[in-house]
């Protein structure tokens, strides 16, 4: 078992006029390995629960064990949690300080404490990870297009090869190329560690997530493999999310009368299904 | 961490302190400053305790978030007790080695330490119960003759209100920033002060670069808008005095004018 959450509650400024229910009882398990998106409306505690995961925050109340570390609300030095586990935040690009787009993902194993043939090799490996190639190198990330800067600071958490990714909306503004780009990286990933994203795009977690977590005002709603969340069409409207348009497409479809087994919510399945039929 | 700062940070509810007119309560602060260090008798600085507290419940402001505000400068509040408690001559009340304590320092030593309490509570109380936009308001109204002699004061006090404006922004900025380099095993606690100097550089860098950006950004923002300074610039709030500024202000007056004059009728 990769990661368990344990009737997790985060609360922002207990008892003061701004206090905020951020997550109210959370329990999952994520195995490792598996590939799974996080959606929610804003507000939901998306970030908070990752935040949580990287032990950036601790949990009020509950449990929380993170490839065999275990975090409560007493718990102190994570830095051993936090080389397993990388974060990558919303619009990560602003975490990029350094003079060179290598030195800056080189921040990371450097403070490991690694060696600097060691070094040199993450910073390589994780360059070609997000597709970075070697002119990249040298240039200041202040040079680099808006698609590019992200690239850099993903490659600067996947420099400390952690077992488990997790990023926050990592498409997030974005030009449609670079999103696309992007999205190819991670299914590259996909597979080779644990990955966990949030993402307001439909499409998006259709594509790359096994499983879905939806989260609502502090509470998980739904918890179930990729498919069969977009069965729950009300569910999802209920809590200010939506179906992929493919998924809407198929479901007003079926309420027509139409004889399909499910709702596809993948672009290709979809024209395949209308094109052809289905095959069973 | 940073965001535990209530010193001086707006507590917003409905009371009649809050509803007073800024300037009302920045010429009381001024005065009040001003006074506190002509009282010497310690009961009036009990009355004057009793003044404060009484406001502090009409402000609807908990006790407890101010005090826990107070907590930051617990440390210079007990030196500057210590250091006048024993570095006072006098007559000798107890001591062991060097070190003495005076009839003399234990009085200056409580009073000292009820004064720097008071000022603090005082313009914190201020700052709890006024919006940093009506601060600024006030400033410039306070301010607005000196205009006349060419002092930019429209200028000064837009800068000001910018200013504040933007702390909460910058703090959730830093903390955005450190929890990022955190996780990417950046340590801001440990090693000796050089060590953690640098270690703020990659604080730092990225918080210069974005808010210089916010500032260009900002500044278009505003010209797009047409803003071209103070001249003949109106205001969509204007500040009026009402009959509650007049009671608070006579109230005042009274309670430090008969505090002054106690000793000479006593």
């Amino acid at each position: 078992m990769s990661l368990i959450l344990k009737d997790v509650s985060y609360i922002y400024n207990p008892n003061s006029l701004y206090e905020t229910t951020a997550l109210d009882r959370i329990s999952f398990e994520i195995n490792s390995g598996e590939t799974v998106g996080i959606i929610g409306h804003t507000g939901s505690g998306k970030s908070t629960l990752l935040q949580l995961l990287n032990g950036l925050l601790k949990p009020d109340s509950g449990f929380i064990e993170v490839a065999g570390t275990q975090i409560t609300k007493t718990t102190k030095n994570l830095a051993a949690l936090r080389r397993e586990v990388g974060l990558v935040f919303q619009y990560p690009e602003y975490q990029l300080f350094e003079e060179t787009v290598a030195k800056d993902i080189a921040f990371g194993p450097r403070n490991q404490g690694l060696s600097q043939e060691e070094i040199e090799n993450r910073v390589q490996e994780a360059m070609d990870l997000v597709g970075l190639d070697a002119s990249y190198r040298e240039k200041s990330p202040m040079e680099l297009s808006g698609g590019e800067k992200r690239r850099a600071a993903i490659a600067g958490v996947l420099a400390m090869r952690p077992k488990i990714l997790m990023l926050d909306e990592p498409t997030a503004g974005l030009d449609p190329q670079g999103r696309e780009k992007l999205i190819r990286q991670l299914m590259v990933l996909k597979g080779k560690l644990t990955l966990i994203f949030i993402s307001h795009s439909m499409e998006e977690v259709a594509k790359i997530a096994d499983r879905i977590l939806v989260l609502s005002q502090g509470k998980l709603v739904l918890d179930s493999p990729v498919g069969e969340v977009f069965e729950e069409e009300k569910l999802l409207t209920d809590v200010g999310l939506d179906l992929p348009v493919i998924a809407r497409l198929f479901a007003r479809l079926r309420e027509r009368g139409c004889n399909y087994s499910k709702n596809y919510y993948l672009l290709e399945d979809g024209l395949r299904v209308l094109t052809e039929g289905e095959d069973d | 961490m940073i965001k535990d700062m209530t010193l001086g940070q707006y507590y917003p509810v409905d009371s009649q302190i809050h509803r007073l007119d800024p300037r009302t309560k920045f010429i009381v602060i001024f005065v009040y400053i001003l006074a506190i260090f002509f009282l010497k008798e310690p009961y009036q600085y009990a009355l004057l305790f009793v003044g404060v507290f009484g406001v502090v419940r009409l402000s609807k402001v908990p006790l407890s978030y101010i005090l826990r505000g107070l907590k930051p400068i617990l440390f210079i509040l007990l030196f500057a007790f210590v250091m006048n408690l024993f570095l006072t001559p006098g007559e000798r009340l107890w001591g062991f080695w060097k070190f003495n304590i005076t009839k003399e320092g234990l009085r200056l030593a409580l009073l000292m330490m009820a004064r720097l309490f008071l000022l603090i509570m005082g313009s914190s109380l201020l700052t709890l119960t006024t919006s940093p936009i009506k601060l600024t308001y006030a400033l410039e109204s306070i301010f607005s003759p000196f205009a006349k002699i060419g002092f930019p004061v429209h200028e000064m006090s837009m800068m000001m209100g910018i200013a504040l404006r933007f702390i909460p922004t910058l703090t959730a900025e830093t903390d955005k920033i450190m929890k990022a380099q955190m996780a990417r095993g950046a340590d801001f606690e440990s090693g000796n002060i050089f060590k953690r100097a640098r270690a703020l550089v990659p604080i730092l860098v990225p918080l210069f670069l974005s808010s210089i950006q916010r500032a260009m950004e900002l500044a278009d923002a505003m010209e797009a808008r047409c803003y071209h300074g103070g001249e003949g610039r109106t205001r969509f709030h204007e500040l009026r005095y009402e009959t509650r500024d007049y009671i608070a202000l006579t109230v005042f007056v009274l309670f430090f004018g008969s505090l002054l004059c106690l000793p000479k009728i006593i």
